[in-house]
């Protein structure tokens, strides 16, 4: 038996939660705190915890977004199991 | 080429966590289309890490650190490395060099810290001549000062106020024109820019502290104070946004230090103002600050004449500094007649040389300059001087002797004559806070005045064109105030164009066209009567003609003639025979109402002129 789009749009959402996870647990977002300045410091230290700090800030975006599509997809995977057959359709 | 400071074992972990974060960047992997702009961004974050930041450390884990030499050749030392020269001396880390440059639009927190520490061990005198230096050191103490946190750090590390701030002054002083030869007002402007930052810091440090409002002393807002020159203090809190008690408080504090305080001695500085003949005071630089809020400099001229009025005369290089401060503290507008006499009174008792007065004006060097200060305080309390009022507790002798002391001098009473504006500001503000002037007052007022500005050693003599025409001036708007009707419960209240209509006939709107004829004063006197006399009399006939007193189409009456021999006598002739010819009769409403008026002036002034000769004698 095939799968039907509204399984399809619910494993898409499965994909993108444990991406979102895995993104979630990443050293990376931490790293800024360990390139501080009890570390180092100077130009190239401080462009350095900068750079981090920015990039924390857009994978946590890019956390939010996925966790928004699967959410997405989830609602649109219920709205097509509610919604009546297609008459003629198998 | 920068430098970087670190602690080795910190980069190894910091390595290590990077070349980990990496690994994992390196695993993640995502088809879905949905995560596209995620994967984007595990990509350039893994290639950076990979290219730019696992290099870096790895390079200063591999690379020997520069020597003390080389730190030093390299310029450990200057003040935009304050934090690397922290780091690496006061906690022992390692020195490389750094590809980049520093930002200096950023100021860390590290980096507010370490400039504190290492503004404290800097050499303030070669600093404060330093342009290159001076300009860095203002834009990092801007930034630093437009953040509390960063200016808490920075006062947390620095305690170096008085050293720094005492060479930062001297030199503000030496291109302010303290020295002539080196005035250059871009440099004292790098100066300043240096203690605006330093007190933008220190204003963040009041205002955690509870704010200006718990500002008791000059202490509280000047750290340091007893060891710093008030002129730097001055420049310190000149750049401080104070205002009010406040401000008073610690303007007076510091002007009072500025007195007080001895030449600089020895030969190595930090000089001051008092070591300089020439430039600014610290006054100069309190008083615009002070000047710029009215409330502030009322209270501040009250504060100087009660603790030493040594502080108004002695404080500032620009006297106008200190004069403006009075003419504000005695404006009708902002204070009333008590308040104005408690400035006033005790200054003229002062300049007049008065045994008992409270201000000694021969110990502060007599300045020309103040006598004609001295006519512009006057001019809106004139009634107050004259036989009208006795508000001032003074005996009308004491009034005109007043008076005369101030008109005596040319330059004061040019000063007088020229805020004639001010005069009839007074008379207006004066007409709504009594019962309304009278006009027997006013042309009272007028005789004393016209007296004693002409019976000096002018009486007889020729008088200058200049002076008639301020004499005139200040007798025609006096005049016309009350002809236009602006004084209320006067007999005469009409429309401003009637009066309008009656000045222009009698020439008030410029002076009498007296051609080439000799004037002299007495004679000058009953020209403006005999004037003031005539344009009375117009509007009061105007005004019974309304009211039904006299018929429409009356003949007007006469002009006075600037040109006669005797105006004034000429006038009131004419005025007599006007009656008679129109038929007003002697004891009538309307020859009440016109002699009431008419008469007011001429025998009143000549009342007066009897009053002012016996103090002129």
């Amino acid at each position: 038996m095939s799968a039907t789009p509204a399984d399809l749009l619910r494993q898409r959402a499965t994909v993108l939660r444990n991406f979102a996870s895995r993104l979630q647990r990443l050293d990376l977002l931490d790293l800024y705190g360990t390139a501080g300045p009890g570390t180092w410091v100077g130009p190239s230290p401080q462009a350095c915890v900068d750079d981090l700090h920015a990039r924390r800030s857009l994978l946590l975006q890019a956390i939010e977004d996925l966790q928004r599509d699967a959410r997405r997809f989830e609602r649109i995977a219920a709205d097509l199991d509610a919604a009546p057959p297609i008459p003629g359709a198998r | 080429m920068g430098l970087l400071a670190y602690h080795p074992e910190e980069v190894g972990r910091l390595h290590l966590a990077m070349c980990r974060a990496l690994d994992e960047l390196r695993r993640l992997s995502c088809h879905d289309p949905a995560a596209a702009d995620a994967m984007r961004l595990v990509r350039t974050s893994a290639a950076q890490l990979e290219t730019v930041w696992l290099p870096l450390a790895f390079r200063l884990l591999t690379n020997d650190p520069l020597s003390r030499r080389q730190r030093s050749d390299v310029g450990i030392g200057a003040l935009d490395q304050s934090l690397i020269k922290v780091m690496a001396e006061g906690y022992g880390w390692s020195v490389q060099t750094d590809p980049l440059q520093d930002d200096t639009s950023v100021v860390t927190v590290e980096e507010a810290r370490a400039l504190g520490a290492m503004l404290n061990n800097v050499e303030p005198q070669a600093l404060a001549q330093d342009p290159e230096r001076l300009a860095w050191l203002a834009q990092q103490l801007s930034i630093i000062g437009a953040d509390p946190v960063l200016s808490r750090e920075f006062l947390a590390n620095f305690d170096n106020w008085a050293p720094l701030c005492n060479w930062l002054g001297w030199a503000h002083l030496l291109y302010s024109g303290g020295d002539p030869m080196q005035s250059d007002e871009a440099a004292a402007e790098r100066v300043n820019g240096v203690v605006d930052g330093l007190a933008a810091i220190q204003w963040q440090g009041i205002v955690a502290s509870g704010g200006p409002a718990t500002i008791a002393a000059a202490s509280d807002a000047v750290p340091q104070l007893d060891e710093m020159r008030p002129y730097a203090a001055a420049l310190l809190v000149s750049n401080m946004p104070l205002t009010g008690v406040p401000l008073v408080t610690v303007a007076i504090d510091l002007m009072q230090r500025y007195l007080e305080q001895p030449m600089t001695s020895g030969t190595d500085g930090p000089w001051s103002d008092k070591d300089f003949n020439s430039g600014p005071k610290t006054g100069d630089l309190l008083l615009p600050l002070i000047l710029c809020d009215r409330g502030t400099t009322i209270a501040y001229v009250r504060a100087a004449i009660v603790t030493d009025p040594l502080l108004l005369f002695a404080t500032t290089t620009d006297h106008s500094l200190q004069q403006a401060a009075l003419l504000t503290a005695v404006d009708p507008l902002f204070v009333d007649s008590a308040e104005a006499a408690a400035v006033i009174l005790p200054l003229l008792a002062g300049f007049m040389g008065d045994d008992n007065a409270s201000i000694d004006i021969s110990r502060y060097g007599f300045d020309p300059d103040w006598h004609a200060v001295l006519g512009a305080l006057v001019a809106p309390w004139l009634l107050e001087l004259t036989d009208v009022r006795d508000t001032w507790g003074l005996t009308p002798e004491q009034r005109v002797a007043l008076l005369e002391f101030i008109v005596r001098d040319d330059a004061a009473m040019d000063a007088l004559l020229a805020r004639s504006q001010a005069i009839v500001d007074g008379l207006l503000i004066d007409a709504a806070q009594h019962d309304a002037p009278d006009v027997d007052a006013v042309a009272g007022m007028l005789g004393t005045l016209l007296q004693l500005f002409v019976g000096e050693a002018t009486r007889n003599e020729e008088i200058n064109l200049t002076q008639w025409e301020l004499v005139w001036t200040l007798t025609s708007t006096v005049i016309g105030m009350f002809t236009g009707g602006v004084a209320s419960g006067l007999a005469v209240d009409l429309g401003a164009s009637v009066a309008q209509q009656v000045a222009a006939e009698n020439g008030w709107f410029g002076a009498p066209d007296v051609g080439r004829a000799t004037l002299t004063a007495g004679r000058a006197r009953q020209v403006v009567f005999a004037n003031a006399a005539a344009s009375v009399a117009a509007v009061v006939t105007q005004r019974l003609v309304d009211d039904g007193l006299l018929p429409a189409g009356i003949e007007p009456p006469p002009s006075a003639d600037a040109t006669a021999t005797n105006p004034d006598s000429d006038y009131r002739r004419a005025y007599a025979d006007w009656k008679q010819r129109n038929g007003i009769e002697p004891g009538s409403e309307a020859a009440r109402q016109l002699d009431e008026m008419v008469e007011a002036f001429v025998p009143a002034a000549l009342v007066n002129e009897h009053v002012a000769e016996k103090v002129a004698s």
